[in-house]
């Protein structure tokens, strides 16, 4: 079963334009939302990103850009709660 | 108490075990390189392990379930071999360990506090830093007459590629997601199928989070339990079990959103967690109200409670999933909270209303 999530919330961009068509995007993403297309970076299945941030700190040319973080409600609310950053609690363990 | 430092001892003649470096039993033995004294490790998994694996699944010492950072080998490993990059979660390492059997490879451990791979890289402890760092501590390099590493894809997100090429001249290759196609990875010259890309979140998956998940409700159970108790002394002037039937709503609440969910979530409507939590907790409602007559506030209260309790377990779901995001995250959350919070103070006051009988003559 396919799973994914809302539509439209991603803030993944890319700018096609510095895009060199190494193929890097597609060798990270573990959601397959990237293909290449004629040389050039193309995405694809975009409401399928989870906004890992793995494409954007990759790409050599810097052509892909996405407000990164974790996909944890926990983590929302914590930084909510405590002002900062959305984390995860579990920064000395193995969750999430 | 990190252990890396006896990977930079000069080399010497005879294998000497060093003292401080205590032989935990996953290390087959020691070999003596010209880096220093480097352990071997075990390719299978033996009873401690596992269960340690079942200890860490349930959530008991999770939180501590590492091994020292630093350099292992796995088989007979020469200057040629492969370098695998992992994180130090004790779990990491064996899923990693147990399916390089008759493979000689190196392995690098970050220190990523005992997490695995894929939560360290979006914390950034499986990052770019402590990957130069560690390059550099282990004088790795040194070992081999290549400049390959092999990083798990799920790395990904912690690792710019760019500034680590920069800094240690190493080349990094993305390999598979899971531990299990590293061999064909390999043999395959460093080739991933598409197959081998992608991430998963079956129900095996699923089902192996879910002791995480009710332990998490464990401590509200407590608090639930225990101001029903005290409400019902109040309220009584005397003992009686009547909390106890107060309290069993919240109890089986806990199991729907901490335990169901989880297994039913691809089956639920919606691509919202909290609206396919608030489908269960609706679905929850009817059941409990099918099971004896009670009073339309009791049924009104439940409603408002557990709902949002269930939907509210739901959303925090979110986080162990494989295919959720930080922005959608935030949508819910913006959406999802005042309705939870409004809903939640109703239903307490209705609550205790009726612990306090207020509503005994009007039904």
């Amino acid at each position: 079963m396919k799973l994914q999530y809302l539509k439209n919330v991603t803030t993944l961009k890319l700018d096609a334009s510095l895009c060199i068509g190494c193929g890097m995007c597609v060798e990270v993403c573990a959601r397959e939302v990237f293909t290449i297309d004629n040389k050039k970076a193309k995405i694809s299945i975009k409401d399928n990103c989870i906004e890992c941030g793995a494409c954007n700190k990759n790409c050599p040319t810097g052509a892909i850009s996405v407000d990164s973080g974790v996909g944890c409600a926990y983590a929302v609310y914590n930084g909510l709660l405590t002002g900062s950053k959305p984390s995860c609690g579990c920064s000395d363990s193995g969750c999430c | 108490m990190e252990s890396q430092n006896v990977f930079v001892k000069k080399p010497r003649k005879n294998i000497v075990k060093p003292t401080f470096l205590k032989k935990d039993y996953w290390i087959k033995k020691f070999i003596n390189t010209k880096i220093g004294v480097i352990p071997v490790i075990f390719d299978s998994l033996n009873f401690k392990d596992k269960f340690g694996e079942i200890k860490a699944r349930l959530g008991i010492n999770r939180n501590n379930y590492k091994v020292a950072p630093g350099i292992y080998a796995i088989g007979n490993p020469d200057e040629n071999s492969q370098v695998l990059v992992t994180a130090n979660y004790k779990l990491t390492f064996d899923k990693l360990r147990k399916e390089l059997s008759e493979m000689s490879l190196w392995i690098v451990v970050l220190d990523t506090k005992g997490i695995n791979v894929w939560c360290a890289a979006g914390k950034g402890t499986f990052g770019t830093e402590e990957l130069i760092k560690r390059v550099k501590l282990t004088k790795i390099k040194e070992l081999i007459n290549h400049n390959t590493i092999i990083l798990p894809q799920l790395g990904a997100p912690g690792i710019n590629q760019q500034k680590v090429i920069k800094e240690t001249g190493l080349k990094i290759k993305y390999g598979p997601v899971y531990a299990k196609d590293i061999k064909k990875y390999i043999e395959n010259n460093f080739e991933k199928s598409n197959e081998m890309k992608k991430i998963n979140f079956n129900i095996v998956d699923r089902v192996i989070l879910t002791p995480i998940e009710l332990n998490a409700t464990i401590i509200p159970n407590l608090i639930i339990i225990s101001v029903l108790f005290v409400l019902n002394l109040i309220s009584q002037r005397n003992f009686s079990n009547k909390f106890i039937f107060d309290y069993l709503p919240f109890l089986f609440a806990s199991v729907t959103g901490g335990f169901l969910f989880p297994i039913l979530l691809p089956f639920l409507p919606s691509r919202s967690f909290a609206i396919k939590g608030a489908f269960l907790g609706l679905i929850y409602i009817i059941i409990v109200s099918l099971t004896g007559r009670n009073s339309i506030i009791f049924y009104l209260t439940n409603f408002l409670l557990y709902v949002p309790f269930i939907s509210f377990l739901a959303l925090n779901f979110t986080g162990s999933t494989t295919f959720t995001s930080l922005s959608g995250v935030k949508k819910e959350i913006k959406i999802a909270t005042p309705i939870y919070i409004v809903s939640a103070i109703i239903g307490v006051v209705l609550k205790i209303l009726e612990i306090f009988k207020i509503f005994k003559e009007t039904v």
